[in-house]
């Protein structure tokens, strides 16, 4: 009796993650039709120089939207990281090159610091939404402005400087077994970070929050904590991505929208986090979604360019996935 | 006598703090720089915050429905463009101004429609919506430019020996417009109450939905007419002017003590938080402050008036 009831409660468990399933294999159809598509309209699509490089893309915005992704898990949003991926690109080039004595240091002590920088920035969000109870798209949105005044003041308004050698070897360069590095790094941090939301109680008390956060804390989850947690997870990975798109430009130039910097990876996270099925109500999605999604996004925005669109087709089109996706979810909800 | 006068004084108080502090950084503001609270700079900071004051009242209906609008900045600019455009290709000016507000309507239906029909959150619709509208101005202008008619800066400039009296008088009327609506019309009592509570409105029998849709389409046609008024004032199209003003409503709006969980705020406030943020603004013209510095300046107020709007709330909810 005892095994049968098991069984039954495991069944169920497996039908939702089927569920799941059915959605990365939609998401895994469009990413092989799109390459099917890209084959045809973009001339050397299917060189492996292309291929590397479609990835390799993919790996910058696919490490930002893990962030995303977790954040929104929570029920929460960060607006911020764009600009922080921005900002400590930009800071990041003057540390590297220009800076007095930690430009003669070795790469490590400056890298380290940007992800000192971001896990700061992503915790005092994580503090603010956590303790101060500010709503989360309002503290993320001030911050986003704040961390490109910062920028624009320590550089001046224009950027300098630019990657370490170590870093544009590691990006641009280095393969193993043919793959590039960032890539496997890219799918390490992946699976690590799906290993420790499926299995972990870190994990599970992120999904738990996100879904009610009130029952979490009467279920004994450290509500507070787990959102403190949670951005500054963000921030990391924002550092992560912003030396990965240093390494990848050399040297990054800062186009200052009245917004702030950076819109354009907020944009891509805020597209590949809601196409990869993680939704804004929270406790719904996960990181493999975010992964094929961000090769979908990456594939999409190399077919637009190629086809002639620039930045106006591209915001366009974002903006369209993001509603499309969003209303299709709701109405299944609604069934 | 004097206890009933001060309880009412207290009442008044805790119902328009914002004046107060409005008042107390006036004086700290002159203290610093005497040429600030000059009559001619007075009516400056009144100049700059008018279409600022139409479209805080737009985030402010929105906001008071637990909704966001972050299309405002966008369809601002999309505004601005679209109207140099026509403009450029020597359209009447009525067609003009129908054309634009009509794309309010447009844009505020599509946003009421995906958030009531569908029931998306209004974030990340209007979010879409942004990205989209953005799109469209980068692609019809990637650059600033484009004539517009003086006789359409005339005419809501209102030069009345060389003075412009309409936007003081546009401030005047949206204030008092905008208060009488939410406060004394019964749509606008509707509005809160959606906002405390949407499943006791139901249970009302207020059609939500109709009532959201009608929010948004409200808060696409005050834009536009925002929109229409920032033409004249910055006399150009520019694809992304208008998302300073996104900010700058969202921090007014806060600022003024409307809560993000809807339902509770009063317009008077974010009138004066409006101004506030002028002055904030010509005060740092005046005494000349790096213009990087208000990106900075304005992230943190923005920060700080959520929390703000949330302790007063709070310290409300004690007294």
């Amino acid at each position: 009796m005892i095994r049968k009831g098991k069984r039954n409660v495991k069944s169920e468990e497996e039908n939702a993650f089927a569920k799941i399933r059915m959605e990365y294999l939609v998401l895994l159809g469009a990413f092989i039709m799109l390459m099917i598509i890209g084959g045809f309209f973009i001339p050397n699509f299917w060189t492996e120089g292309y291929q590397k490089e479609l990835f390799k893309r993919a790996a910058i915005v696919g490490t930002l939207a893990i962030g995303q992704t977790i954040v929104m898990l929570t029920g929460g949003v960060d607006l911020s990281i764009g600009s922080l991926t921005m900002g400590l690109a930009v800071i990041g080039a003057v540390l590297f090159r220009e800076t007095p004595i930690l430009s003669e240091c070795p790469w490590w002590i400056p890298t380290l610091i940007i992800f000192l920088i971001g896990a700061l920035t992503g915790s005092v969000n994580g503090l603010g939404i956590a303790l101060a109870k500010i709503p989360p798209i309002i503290m993320t949105l001030g911050m986003m402005t704040t961390i490109s005044g910062i920028t624009l003041v320590y550089t001046k308004g224009f950027a300098r400087g630019g990657a370490h050698p170590v870093i544009i070897e590691f990006v641009r360069v280095s393969e193993i077994i043919g793959i590039p590095s960032v890539v496997i790094m890219w799918v390490i941090v992946t699976l690590i970070m799906w290993f420790v939301l499926r299995f972990t109680t870190y994990g599970r008390e992120i999904y738990a929050v996100g879904s009610n956060p009130i029952a979490s804390h009467f279920a004994g989850v450290h509500v507070k904590k787990i959102i403190v947690i949670v951005y500054t997870l963000a921030g990391i990975f924002a550092a992560a991505s912003s030396l990965l798109y240093l390494g990848r430009v050399l040297a990054p130039n800062l186009s200052v929208a009245p917004a702030g910097i950076g819109l354009d990876f907020l944009l891509s996270s805020f597209a590949v986090s809601v196409l990869g099925g993680t939704t804004f109500r929270g406790g719904e999605g996960g990181v493999i979604g975010t992964f094929i999604a961000a090769l979908l996004y990456g594939n999409i925005r190399g077919i637009l360019v190629a086809l002639g669109f620039g930045t106006p087709g591209i915001l366009i089109f974002t903006g369209l996935i993001i509603l499309m996706v969003s209303v299709i979810k709701q109405m299944k909800i609604k069934k | 006598m004097p206890l009933s006068v001060l309880f009412h004084m207290r009442k008044f108080l805790s119902s328009y703090y914002m004046f107060a502090v409005l008042i107390i950084v006036w004086g700290v503001f002159a203290i610093i720089s005497p040429s600030f609270l000059t009559v001619s700079n007075m009516y400056r900071v009144m100049l700059f915050s008018t279409p600022l004051l139409i479209v805080s009242l737009a985030q402010n209906i929105v906001i008071l429905t637990k909704g966001f609008d972050l299309t405002i900045g966008s369809l601002v600019s999309l505004i601005t463009v679209i109207s140099s455009l026509l403009m450029d290709m020597k359209w009447p000016l009525i067609i003009i101004i129908l054309i634009v507000l009509m794309i309010g309507v447009l844009v505020g239906t599509f946003n009421g429609v995906c958030i009531s029909k569908f029931g998306v959150t209004p974030f990340i619709v209007t979010l879409g919506t942004m990205f989209m509208l953005d799109g469209i101005s980068l692609f019809i202008r990637p650059q600033p430019g484009g004539d517009i008619y003086p006789d359409f800066i005339n005419g809501v400039m209102l030069y009345v020996s060389g003075i412009p009296m309409g936007p003081m008088l546009m401030f005047v009327i949206v204030a008092i417009l905008g208060t009488l609506f939410l406060e004394r019309r019964c749509t606008g009592r509707l509005i809160y109450a959606v906002g405390c509570s949407e499943e006791k409105s139901i249970l009302r029998g207020i059609s939500v939905g109709q009532l959201l849709l009608m929010v948004y389409v409200l808060s696409g046609l005050l834009t536009a007419i925002g929109g229409l008024i920032y033409t004249a004032y910055v006399q150009v199209g520019d694809p992304n002017i208008g998302a300073p003003l996104l900010f700058a409503s969202i921090t007014a709006v806060f600022l003024g003590g409307t809560s993000a969980a809807g339902g509770v705020g009063r317009f008077p406030n974010t009138c004066a938080a409006v101004l506030l943020l002028g002055s904030i603004t010509t005060f740092l013209f005046q005494i000349q402050v790096i213009a990087w510095y208000k990106y900075i300046i304005n992230g943190v107020l923005l920060v700080a008036s959520a929390a703000f709007s949330k302790f007063m709330i709070e310290a409300k909810g004690r007294l």
